[in-house]
């Protein structure tokens, strides 16, 4: 039973009395309604959303989503200080803790202000229309004539009478269910301000801002061992593959505690973390041997992906789509093939815990879905999920999935074997070997077009072989068998936003290949690499301006109007791609469009912000290598409510997308990753970065969409239909190295002869 | 072993000779600032100043820093009130997102303008160039970079 353990005599203590809570347990509501104090001690179920006030006046809202150094701790905050009309400083989030706030699944899919934010809203909106009804009473005047503004309340016009909400609420004890009809507030004297963010001065100056950096009295420090099948997922042995672990191979290490084997989960404490260390290296253990890993190398990917086994699941099929490829006089097929690519969060991932008595594990942690992770812990720990408690805690940035989960259950299981607070930080190879990969993703175009190169039909298959990633000392522990499950993540922007007469989409589900989960831009990000590379060579055909020949398909006028706005900004010059480029110089210089809206979440989905891109890259043609020389960016994910951050995350998408296209692959032998740290994986430096102008498009009065993935969406396609515009080659496999680029290069030539 | 950290002298006792200075910061002095990325040298978010230089504290041993003067995020301000200027300046820019990567990125820059308080965007990017950032703060880390720069000619130049 997932229970909350906060209780209202805890509300109370913390000052407050007034909350608003999506869904309140019927008997607690009885208890509320008939004002009986037994039921002050019952933990409350399920919360959606809720607020407190202090007798000071200070608000504490929670929220179960998680800060991954996007600025949503801020955000929030201003959301609930305009509703609620008051100081953005008397605002203090609670993110993500088990124990006090809401299970409102983990932090993906953009979706925190566009989603996780509502019902939030609404509680305050609700709370401050309880605040108005009070004081009418206070005040003896009906409630419209009351003000609510800035953290107090008065009649209007008696401004001089005001009473502070804290005062308003001393002595009360109400708890309201969530009124999902209320509106909004149309205040805004901080949504749409670039709020400085409140992590910032801590992070900056040596606080305590990390869960890296959490110290409990008697700590002692863990490091774990894993199998040599580095990063493998269902096809490796995980769970039954510990042959022996030779305990005298470090007996010679001082300050060891202890030696934690539990199926094939290895774990030492030591008194200090570089004993710990020496420890994990000098142990001896023996593994049974494997290596079933198929081809995952550059030049393998595409046929394996092609072989993996697959079930087709139909997206869309339009009436006729069968006729008009039979019939099509024209088309242009294609396979587009992305890589492995790493989270590759700096710092590997960090977990403390610690049993404050047999029956209560408290765990410090920087998971992105805490309250799914107190699931998997309360499995692997044998313990009732009311046992255990997850205080989240800011860590290095995840874009997805990284280690985090992974190394909160491994310093469970350490602090369970020692008695004593544990904290284990996992080393560079094991954070980039083990974090679940952004999978490894083939897209098959197919469209057929007419005489005139117009688009009559529209054929894709596309396959995201991946699934959550169970927590590995799950599998390690035996604790879950170690099985292919599929997660269906592949349809993600799967459907074009061209409004192509007939199309027929399938996504084909399958299990990953090795250990896969989400990136950023999840499926989206390669099913836009194959739509705008496709669309683009399409209008190449056509012999069109790459962006005039889209807008004949594309009816969104929020579209429209972004990528009108960005031609006039990026100085766009119409025209087919390539011909008008100079051909006889080392280096070649092309501009490239590509377009989307990031659609996401469980199919069909819902679209977040619009975005895109227009980039211009050198293709140097002795060397092959593409620098990309600046990215014009346009972006409309409606009311900003911190413009600074939406601006942060567009650059942090542009950049991260970047690096990913022209350098990110993961590789693999038989046996697992071989990518073990910055030397193996190499991103983006600053040395290598792009310019980048963002123009933020202007709807404050539409509603707010995710903006923390959706920039990311457009770019690869964006390059590499600039390296065609540069160079005439296509790529369409990614990254684009300089020896891909080479490769095209003298194929084109030896065409040409 | 002595090890003199942000003006103060320590003294290290059970602690190995080998033990990279990081753990020892972290560990044993509670300081947050360095923080632990990579082991290898190859990210910078353990970087402190050694003598008033840039340096990687996961490959120092201990024992090779006595008579040095180390200096950590935490030493670079008086107090909060009173931030160094290239801290202030990430401050005003806003150049973190998750800000695990923040300490080396303000270390190497506070190394740099040591040596050259007037360095050009070109030596702010050659210096950062083995700082590594995975969020994509790099825009809002350089424009902090120039405002520092700005902030210390107006204070007379000294870092």
């Amino acid at each position: 039973m997932n229970q909350m353990g906060i209780t209202r005599r805890q509300m109370l203590k913390m000052g407050g009395i007034l909350m608003v809570c999506s869904a309140i347990p019927a008997p607690l509501l009885a208890a509320v309604e008939k004002g009986k104090d037994a039921d002050f001690d019952k933990p409350l179920d399920r919360l959606s959303s809720f607020i407190a006030i202090a007798p000071d006046g200070s608000i504490t809202a929670f929220s179960g989503h998680v800060d991954l150094g996007t600025g949503i701790r801020t955000a929030l905050a201003q959301l609930v200080a305009d509703e609620l009309s008051v100081v953005f400083d008397s605002v203090t989030m609670v993110l993500g803790d088990t124990d006090k706030t809401p299970d409102q699944g983990p932090t993906i899919a953009s979706a925190t202000i566009q989603v996780a934010a509502i019902p939030l809203r609404q509680a305050a909106a609700q709370l401050r229309a309880l605040l108005l009804r009070l004081g009418a009473e206070r005040f003896g005047v009906p409630v419209q004539n009351m003000v609510a503004k800035e953290g107090r309340l008065y009649p209007t016009g008696q401004a001089d009478r005001g009473i502070s909400y804290g005062e308003i609420v001393q002595g009360q004890s109400l708890v309201l269910p969530l009124d999902t009809d209320i509106s909004l507030t149309r205040e805004r004297r901080y949504i749409g301000q670039p709020v400085p963010r409140v992590d910032i001065p801590g992070k900056v100056s040596g606080a305590k801002a990390f869960v890296h950096d959490v110290r409990l009295p008697g700590m002692l420090h863990g490091r774990v061992v894993r199998p040599p099948y580095v990063g493998a997922d269902s096809s490796a042995p995980l769970g039954h593959s510990l042959v022996s672990v030779d305990k005298e191979s470090i007996a010679h290490i001082d300050g060891i505690v202890k030696l934690v084997v539990a199926g094939d989960f290895i774990g030492i404490v030591a008194q200090r973390e570089e004993q710990a260390i020496a420890a994990m290296y000098a142990l001896k253990v023996e593994w049974k041997s494997w290596s079933g890993l198929p081809d995952l190398s550059r030049k393998g990917l595409h046929q394996t992906l092609s072989d993996l086994p697959k079930t087709p699941r139909q997206l869309r099929k339009d009436e006729g789509a069968d006729e008009a490829w039979n019939q099509a006089p024209v088309r242009l097929c294609r396979d587009y093939v992305w890589p492995f690519h790493a989270h590759a969060s700096i710092g590997p991932s960090c977990a403390v815990a610690h049993f404050t008595d047999p029956q209560r594990l408290e765990l410090w942690s920087g998971s992105q879905a805490p309250h799914d992770l107190r699931k998997e812990l309360a499995i692997l720990m044998k313990m009732d999920e009311s046992q255990i408690v997850i205080h989240r805690h800011e860590a290095s940035g995840c874009y997805g999935r990284n280690c985090a989960d992974d190394v909160t259950a491994d310093a469970a299981l350490l602090a369970q074997a020692v008695g004593k607070p544990v904290r284990v930080q996992l080393m560079r190879e094991q954070e980039t070997g083990w974090e679940p990969k952004g999978t490894g993703q083939l897209i098959r175009l197919q469209g057929g077009l007419t005489q005139h190169h117009e688009v009559n039909v529209y054929r894709m298959q596309t396959c995201y072989p991946s699934n959550g990633s169970t927590t590995l000392a799950l599998l390690l522990t035996g604790a879950v068998a170690n099985e292919p499950v599929v997660l269906q993540m592949g349809d993600r922007t799967a459907i074009p936003q061209y409004q192509y007469p007939k199309m027929d989409v399938v996504c084909e589900d399958a299990a990953p290949v090795v250990r896969s989960s989400w990136l950023r831009g999840v499926s989206a990000l390669p099913n836009v690499f194959a739509h705008e590379s496709w669309i683009d060579e399409v209008a190449w055909m056509a012999g069109a301006d790459p962006i005039a020949y889209r807008l004949r398909y594309l009816k969104d006028p929020r579209a429209i109007a972004m990528i009108d706005a960005l031609k006039q900004r990026a100085g766009w010059q119409d025209g087919p791609a390539f011909q008008h480029r100079r051909r006889d110089q080392r280096i070649l210089k092309g501009r490239g469009f590509a377009y989307a809206r990031y659609f996401h979440s469980k199919f069909p989905g819902f679209g977040a912000a619009w975005a895109s891109w227009i980039c211009d890259v050198s293709v140097d043609t002795q060397t092959g290598q593409v620098t990309v020389d600046r990215v014009f960016v346009a972006h409309d994910c409606g009311m900003m409510v911190n413009p600074a951050g939406v601006r942060h995350q567009v650059h942090g998408n542009v950049i991260q997308s970047t690096s990913r296209a022209l350098k990110e692959f993961v590789s693999f032998n038989s046996g697992g990753v071989t990518s073990a740290d910055w030397g193996g994986y190499p991103i983006l430096r600053f040395d290598e970065l792009p310019e980048v102008d963002v123009l933020l498009m202007e709807n404050p009065d539409q509603p707010p969409m995710g903006a923390g993935e959706s920039a990311s969406v457009p770019s690869a396609a964006a390059i590499a239909n600039a390296i065609f515009d540069a160079a005439g080659i296509r790529l369409t496999e990614v990254p684009f190295t300089p020896k891909r680029v080479l490769a095209a290069l003298s194929e084109k030539r030896e065409e040409a002869q | 072993m002595k090890l003199q950290v942000n003006g103060k002298y320590y003294l290290l006792e059970g602690v190995e000779r080998s033990t990279p200075l990081l753990y020892v910061l972290r560990n044993d002095l509670a300081l947050n600032g360095a923080k632990f990325g990579c082991g290898l040298g190859e990210c910078g978010a353990c970087t402190v100043l050694v003598d008033g230089k840039p340096a990687r504290a996961c490959q120092l041993p201990v024992s090779t820093l006595e008579g040095c003067t180390i200096t950590t995020l935490e030493g670079l301000a008086p107090d909060e009130a009173h931030l160094h200027p290239v801290q202030q300046a990430f401050i005003d820019e806003q150049a973190a997102q998750c800000g695990y990567c923040a300490n080396g990125m303000i270390m190497t820059l506070v190394g740099l303008f040591r040596e050259k308080p007037n360095a050009s965007r070109a030596e702010i990017k050659n210096a950062l160039a083995f700082n590594l950032c995975r969020c994509g703060t790099h825009m809002e880390i350089l424009q902090a970079a120039e405002r520092a720069k700005a902030i210390i000619a107006r204070e007379g130049g000294a870092v």
